[in-house]
């Protein structure tokens, strides 16, 4: 999403701490990056990217998306749409899961106008933290004109509670524990819970065992509020130290399961037609619509929200209205699109 | 629409009508002209049948009318169109009655022909407010009577005598509009822009001559740059004698005129001259066209900002230019905003100079404003405005921050250049007091700085007192300032006359005002130098001066105002700009026209200063507030919301605030993020997931699962509608509101009781006002939003078919006008500085643009007569990249154009020269590059340069020399910017083989390495003869590839290939391929703008220009000429059988040797003797024979022929 961020404004860009990074903090995050833009450079026509390992710069300087086929071709229309097969951790606790991505991120994106068809995640094989193996293809379908503004401040009432667990390389009876314990919480407030179980075994598991839950509150006003987490060997401390212990204690699934219909509470207590995890990519959707005027609410800013604003600000020059409102501490944006067409296509 | 769709309805009907005819019918639609309007929401009523229930839904609509009424004001006129009560429907069903049914197909057709017609993609109409001036271009070749007509056409709408027309002339032509009235220039490159920001065009043709290559040219420019509405006017009629002669020219180029646009394009004709003008009546007419006239949005315009700049000033800080004359100069460039809103940070691209980012944006009062609505028939002469700074006209100007006052070049006796020729025109007795001054301003050379400086040294030398006496008195001051004239009087003999000039002065200056003082030191120093001698002299009067030069034109910048309060001016101006809007608001009681701003915010200080303490106080606290972290703050740092004026620099105020700001900080949460969010904390994870699952709250409590309860629909729905509602009345007041909780580390609870007091005080009527204001907003967009839906429902209602029939489109529109009121209705909720930061500068906004660091020349070659066009450019478009066009070869250009010949192109706000490619795409999607462009075809371009969005149109020029460029356009359309789509051209190798094995052989010389070979393993070959084969490998060492001399290497580039057949060693083989073109990496902006502007601009040359101008010849590979084809015979050797082979042929195989003989046989020897019927006979065969010889023989020359 950052690079997308940076794609758009089309100018030259510099980042900093992109190996840096990767060494002190999370190990492989700066090589997560780096794959990131390889992508988009792949997809980039005509851009540029250079990376300077020394002072942990990356200079990348992209020109306009052209329509590439990455990996298989499954369907006979992909002249209309942009697909790649993405490979790696599919889930973990830290990043929105794919099951997230695909049930909560797709129908955001289906809001702004984003054609329904063609939109698409499909996951051919899980992979959990450290050594990942999942698969997914993603394909998105190419937006004709622009984006439609929304308006969208109501985020009305909870209808209907969905989730997926999922589970590789462990037993499936984790994932019914799971489901057991976040239906407890539920089940005082809403009937109408279902939550799916997606047990991988063989190939389809990854390479390494875990488990986890994502789960979905549909809201009567056509919101998605999702929240999600993963359990596995790698959750804690670093990889060496992961193997010297070996045998460490996780979540039992109980616990995870009571802690993740928690967080959904929490969130839907927070308010907002989006959760904390999608506010940047709502920012980001505004600020590229024609200039109209779209005003959503959201709950309690996050940082990366905060981050994608002042990005937003930077590369693309629109600026968000603040309305906060103290009785629900929600805060309403209102911003005018930047007017972003899409350029790279060809006309003939 | 309505009409048709009537007539379409009515057409099968036509036979029931009793009385129909074709006169009685036309009879009544003269008379009906108001009701024609009414059968589209009629029809339907009639189409029911029913009676009863017709006037049921008549009933309905009516009161939907009524109910709407308490909407509106003003609906009748409205609501007696949309309802008119079904019995006069009968009538008007009657009066379309048909009398043949041919007529009525033949209209049926024509109807539904104007409602495809009707059929545009819609598009959003996102501008708000007043529209800028209309720019009517007028143009056309030299001596047509251009800038006659605009003489005119100012003096019919003004009553003002224009003596030149230089640069736009703006004027209010009517209670709703106004015009702008440009001439363009007679160049190219002046067309060009003038083809950019024309919303009317008008072209002016000589009558008496015919049309003239300009016009084509610039109709040429138009289409490609969004085609604005044109019209063309005829002049010169006035020289047809024969009143038959002129009708037939004016039908003639009429036609022509149509052809060239549409059928049906206005043709104006001014007949003649009357007293040196065009005949009133004319005038007025044409007046009426352009007053008239409906433009429509275009494509390119409304998405990009611009500016025809109507005033130009140079700001360069005086003393930097007489530093360097040639140094980069700041300018501000004036005019209306068009197209669209233009954001903040928005690149700007001069035509003719470049991109240049602005340093300053500020909206000024429109200097020739809308007459008020008030409802009155006509313009009264007051309200005939007219503004043009550029030709000398309107005497006030209102800046930023200061007022000018024009004085006419008549008046001013004194410049400069009269003293250099005119020698001494007046004598120092006579001459003003501020003649005087502004001689002593010309002749200064330094800036106050530079004169401080040197006095110090003068401090020990001959004059030690002068600087010493400088602080004690004005007069001193003066004098210091003589002195150092004086001092500077060394090369010149004007400058003597200037010495005398002043020391005639000095006689005066005892009982003169002081502000003379204050005159030269301001005007000749920077104004941050000066603030420190000003403020040693302070002055007693009101009005002080600032007088600068420009265009050779005297120009006195008023100040109002005594000189503190002028320094205060200047602190609180730098202060943050948006409170000074406060500062109005709350303490000045004057008139809210934001015309005089100027004195307006003096005023407000002036009061302010008087010692007023509660309400310095008051502004005080209100500063204050607006010093409270909120959100946006937290979000956007501080530069955010600083000043409305951006160019301010404003480090002081900045200080001061961020001393405050440790004290404002939310609790907690705000903490977090301002940790998260600043540059400092690289290390945390890029990751927007923002779950903190440790610290959940525990969901079985019951209180906590009841806190909640609503948010479900298990829950109270009552309750949580409640909660929207809520959401929207508090939403809307609070924008200042501080979110979260805050905690004020030294005075606490009493700084924000106290706050919350000032607040109750102050805005206490502002309030009323808002919400007053805001409530008409909202029903004002609610009363559009129901406009919008209401045509709609009523079709919805009355009839499903209709609404079937149109209303994807229908709905189409209406989505765009609901779009469009829930904008403005959002928009106009923020406050002013708010908006500004969202959504830009609104479009018809009067804008003073600051650009810094532009060449001199732009200043130095300012050509009032060529507008200047000032563009944004819209995301990604300063981006440079590879383009491809579609161009097509002008059908007047005579020559073909050449590859990478260079060409002007102008596409978007941009001119630039770049070297193209031209190309056309094979059937299998490959495109081949062609040398020349096709004489009569399409085919595409591509070319280096700025990237434009794709459907933009493209003009290119070959040359941009005056006489020339007549048939040398080009036309394109940019289609794409693509990287991949490389352009390919056929590639023929050849080589030779050096060694034949038997369908093998190793070809030479068409490689130069074993690299590419590899490249081209498995490439198909062939031979001449026509044998084909394929590359394998390069050849290796055993298989003949050896190295003359052992000790070498293998020689590199000898291919191994295989064929279909032995090949011969006299064979040739070639191998086809395409290779790749490069585009050559070549643009260069035209900078027109920076050169006189009768010079030629001269870019990068053609080939054939270089070698003409070098005398070269045209290089000639003597391989490609034609060459007579000369062909030995070719002489085989006799066939040699060996022996063995003889001996094992057959006989009749056998080669025979037959021996010579002496003698002929006796066969061949003896003579026939015939008998006379034996001769007769045979002499008849042979003339049969020959006959039938001669037949064949004429037959096959026939069949031959």
């Amino acid at each position: 999403m950052l690079a997308k961020c940076r794609e758009v404004g089309c100018g030259p860009v510099a980042m900093w701490g992109g190996e840096e990074r990767g060494g002190s903090g999370r190990d492989g995050r700066g090589g997560i990056c780096c794959r990131i833009i390889e992508v988009v450079v792949f997809a980039d026509n005509g851009g540029e990217l250079g990376v300077e390992k020394m002072f942990g710069v990356l200079k990348f300087r992209a020109l306009c998306l052209q329509r590439t086929v990455v990996g298989r071709d499954l369907s006979m229309s992909n002249r209309y749409r942009y697909s790649l097969l993405l490979s790696g951790i599919t889930n973990d606790s830290r990043d929105p899961s794919v099951d997230t991505f695909r049930s909560a991120t797709l129908p955001i994106l289906k809001r702004f106008g984003v054609p329904s068809e063609g939109l698409e995640l499909k996951i051919e094989s899980r992979g959990a933290p450290p050594h990942g193996g999942g698969e997914v293809l993603l394909s998105v379908p190419i937006v004709k004109n622009s984006l439609s503004a929304v308006n969208w401040t109501d985020e009305g009432m909870v209808k209907r509670i969905r989730g997926f667990t999922f589970s590789t390389r462990v037993s499936s009876q984790f994932e019914n524990t799971m489901i057991h314990a976040a239906r407890g919480i539920f089940n005082r407030l809403l009937p109408d819970v279902h939550i799916f179980t997606d047990h991988k075994a063989g190939l389809q598991a990854g390479k390494s065992p875990g488990y986890g839950i994502s789960l979905v509150a549909e809201t009567t006003t056509g919101c998605f509020i999702s929240v999600n987490t993963a359990v596995s060997y790698a959750q804690g401390g670093e990889e060496g130290a992961i193997e010297e212990t070996d045998k460490k204690e996780l979540m039992p699934p109980e616990e995870v399961g009571e802690q993740i219909a928690s967080g959904l509470l929490g969130e839907i207590e927070q308010g907002g037609v989006v959760d904390s995890t999608h506010q940047g990519l709502l920012f980001l959707l505004c600020a590229l619509c024609p200039p109209d005027v779209s005003s959503i609410r959201v709950g309690k800013l996050s940082p990366y929200g905060i981050e994608t604003l002042k990005n937003i600000i930077d590369f693309l020059g629109v600026k968000f209205v603040f309305e906060p409102d103290q009785s629900t501490g929600t805060v309403k944006l209102t911003s005018q699109g930047c007017g972003l067409q899409n350029f790279s296509r060809k006309f003939s | 629409m309505a009409i048709d769709s009537g007539s379409q309805e009515q057409s099968h009907k036509s036979h029931r009508s009793p009385h129909s005819g074709a006169k009685s019918n036309k009879k009544k639609n003269k008379g009906d002209d108001q009701k024609q309007h009414n059968p589209k929401e009629l029809v339907p009523i009639s189409h029911t049948g029913d009676r009863d229930t017709a006037s049921g839904l008549w009933e309905r609509c009516r009161s939907i009318a009524l109910d709407r009424q308490l909407h509106r004001g003003s609906l009748q006129v409205y609501i007696f169109f949309s309802f008119v009560p079904p019995k006069i429907n009968i009538t008007i069903n009657e009066a379309f009655a048909f009398s043949s049914s041919v007529k009525a197909k033949r209209l049926q057709s024509r109807a539904s022909e104007k409602e495809q017609r009707r059929l545009h993609v819609p598009t959003i109409d996102r501008t708000t407010g007043e529209p800028a001036p209309y720019v009517v271009v007028v143009q056309g070749p030299p001596q047509v009577g251009k800038s006659l007509l605009i003489k005119c056409l100012v003096k019919h709408y003004t009553k003002h005598n224009l003596p030149d027309v230089r640069g736009p002339i703006t004027i209010v032509s009517g209670k709703q509009r106004r015009v702008q009235f440009v001439e363009c220039p007679n160049d190219i490159n002046g067309m060009i822009d003038a083809a950019k920001f024309a919303d009317l065009a008008l072209l002016l043709i000589d009558g008496s001559y015919g049309f003239e290559m300009e016009t084509f040219e610039f109709l040429n420019i138009l289409q490609k740059h969004g085609f604005p509405k044109i019209m063309g006017v005829l002049t010169h009629l006035d020289k047809f004698k024969d009143v038959k002669k002129l009708k037939k020219t004016k039908q003639r180029l009429k036609h022509r005129f149509w052809t060239e646009i549409y059928d049906g394009a206005k043709l104006f004709y001014l007949s003649g001259l009357i007293h040196g003008k065009y005949p009133k009546r004319e005038v007025h007419n044409l007046a009426r066209f352009i007053s008239v006239m409906k433009f429509h949005p275009l494509s390119w315009r409304v998405n990009h900002p611009y500016i025809l700049v109507d005033r130009f000033e140079d700001v360069t800080p005086p003393e930097r230019v007489h530093m360097n004359n040639k140094c980069n100069r700041n300018v501000t460039l004036y005019g209306y905003l068009r197209g669209c809103n233009l954001r903040k940070g928005t690149k700007v691209h001069i035509a003719g100079v470049g991109d240049y980012s602005l340093a300053g944006i500020t909206s000024l009062a429109d200097p020739c404003p809308l007459p008020s609505a008030a409802k009155k028939k006509g313009l009264r002469d007051k309200e005939k405005l007219f503004y043009a700074p550029m030709s000398g006209l309107g005497d006030l100007l209102y800046d930023k921050d200061a007022v000018y006052i024009n004085i006419n070049d008549h008046f001013v006796q004194f410049s400069k250049i009269d003293d250099e020729n005119g020698g001494v025109p007046h004598k120092g007795k006579d001459s003003d007091v501020g003649e005087v001054l502004v001689k002593s301003l010309q002749n200064t050379k330094y800036s106050v700085d530079e004169k401080l400086e040197k006095s110090f040294i003068t401090l020990f030398g001959k004059k030690p007192d002068s600087l010493l006496q400088a602080p004690n008195g004005q007069e001193d001051a003066h004098k210091f300032i003589n002195q150092i004239n004086d001092e500077e009087t060394d090369d010149s003999d004007e400058e003597s006359d200037a010495e005398e000039l002043d020391g005639s002065e000095i006689s005066d200056e005892d009982n003169l005002p002081d502000d003379p003082t204050t005159k030269i030191l301001d005007s000749d120093s920077d104004e941050e130098n000066n603030d420190a001698l000003e403020e040693q002299c302070s002055s007693k009067n009101n009005l002080t001066e600032h007088i600068e030069f420009h265009d050779g034109r005297m120009r006195r910048k008023a100040f109002f105002g005594d000189d503190s309060d002028h320094d205060h001016l200047k602190d609180s101006v730098e202060d943050d700009g948006s409170e000074d809007d406060d500062l109005d608001d709350g303490s000045s009681s004057h008139s809210d026209s934001s015309e005089d701003g100027e004195d307006h915010r003096i005023d407000g200080l002036t009061e302010g200063e008087m010692g007023n303490a509660s309400k310095w106080k008051a502004s005080l606290a209100e500063r204050m507030m607006r010093q409270t972290v909120n959100l946006e703050q937290l979000v956007y740092g501080k530069s955010g919301t600083m000043a409305s004026t951006s160019n301010e620099a404003q480090a002081s105020s900045d200080d001061e605030q961020s001393g405050d700001d440790e004290f404002f900080k939310p609790k907690g949460e705000g903490n977090k993020k301002l940790g998260g969010v600043d540059g400092g904390n690289v290390d945390i994870d890029d990751c927007s997931k923002f779950t903190n699952l440790s610290s959940l709250k525990n969901w079985k409590t019951e209180e906590l699962i009841e806190s909640i309860r609503d948010r479900f629909v298990t829950g109270d729905w009552s309750k949580a509608a409640r909660r929207g509602q809520q959401l929207e009345a508090t939403g809307d007041d609070d924008d200042d509101a501080v979110f979260g909780e805050f905690e004020d580390l030294e005075t606490g609870e009493k700084y924000d009781g106290d706050l919350k007091g000032n607040n109750g005080d102050d805005e206490t009527h502002k309030d009323d006002d808002t919400e007053i204001e805001e409530r008409r907003l909202k029903k004002l967009a609610l009363r559009a939003k129901f406009d919008t839906q209401y045509p709609s429902l009523l079709i919805l209602i009355l009839d499903p078919l209709c609404q079937a029939d149109e209303g994807f489109f229908d709905k189409l529109k209406e989505e765009i006008e609901l779009r469009k009121q829930i904008n403005i209705a959002e928009l106009n909720k923020l406050d002013e500085a708010t908006r500004l930061e969202v959504e830009g500068y609104r479009t018809g906004t009067y804008l003073r643009l600051e650009i810094h660091d532009v060449p001199f020349e732009m200043v130095e070659y300012f050509d009032p007569y060529h507008p200047v066009l000032v563009g944004g450019i819209g995301l990604g478009e300063e981006n440079v990249g590879y383009m491809q066009v579609r161009l097509k070869r002008h059908r007047w250009h005579k020559k073909v154009l050449k590859t990478r010949d260079p060409i002007i192109v102008s596409i978007g706000w941009r001119r630039y020269q770049t070297t193209p490619v031209y190309a056309i795409e094979d059937i299998n999607g490959r495109h081949r590059m062609l040398k020349y462009t096709p004489e009569h075809m399409h085919c595409l371009a591509m070319f280096w340069g700025p990237l434009a969005p794709p459907r933009t149109g493209v003009v290119a020029v070959q040359n941009l020399s005056n006489n020339q460029h007549l048939g040398s356009q080009q036309t394109a359309e940019v289609l794409e910017f693509n990287h991949a789509a490389r352009i390919a051209k056929k590639i023929k190798l050849v080589g030779y083989p050096c060694k034949i094995f038997k369908k093998t052989a190793l070809i030479k010389d068409m490689f130069t390495s074993d690299l590419e070979i590899a490249r081209f393993e498995g490439a198909a070959i062939r031979t001449v003869s026509g044998i084909r084969g394929q590359v394998k490998k390069a050849a290796k060492e055993e298989i003949g590839n050896q190295p003359k001399k052992k000790g070498g290497h293998p020689k590199e580039g000898i291919a191994r290939c295989t064929f279909e057949d032995r090949i011969l060693m006299s064979d040739i083989v070639f191998l086809r391929a395409w290779t790749q073109v490069e585009v050559p990496r070549f643009y260069n902006p035209l900078t027109t703008a920076l050169q006189p502007r009768d010079k030629t601009w001269q870019g990068m040359k053609t080939v054939a220009e270089l070698r003409r101008d070098h005398n070269l010849p045209v290089p000639v590979n003597k391989d490609s000429l034609y060459k007579p084809i000369e062909r030995k015979t070719r002489k085989f050797n006799p066939l040699v059988i060996p022996k063995s082979l003889q001996a094992a042929l057959p006989f009749a195989s056998k080669p025979k040797n037959i021996p010579s003989r002496r003698r002929p046989l006796l066969e061949n020897r003896r003579a026939v003797v015939m008998e006379p019927h034996e001769r007769k006979v045979h002499a008849l065969v042979q003339h049969l024979q020959l006959i039938r010889h001669e037949k064949v023989h004429s037959f096959k020359r026939c069949f031959k022929s």
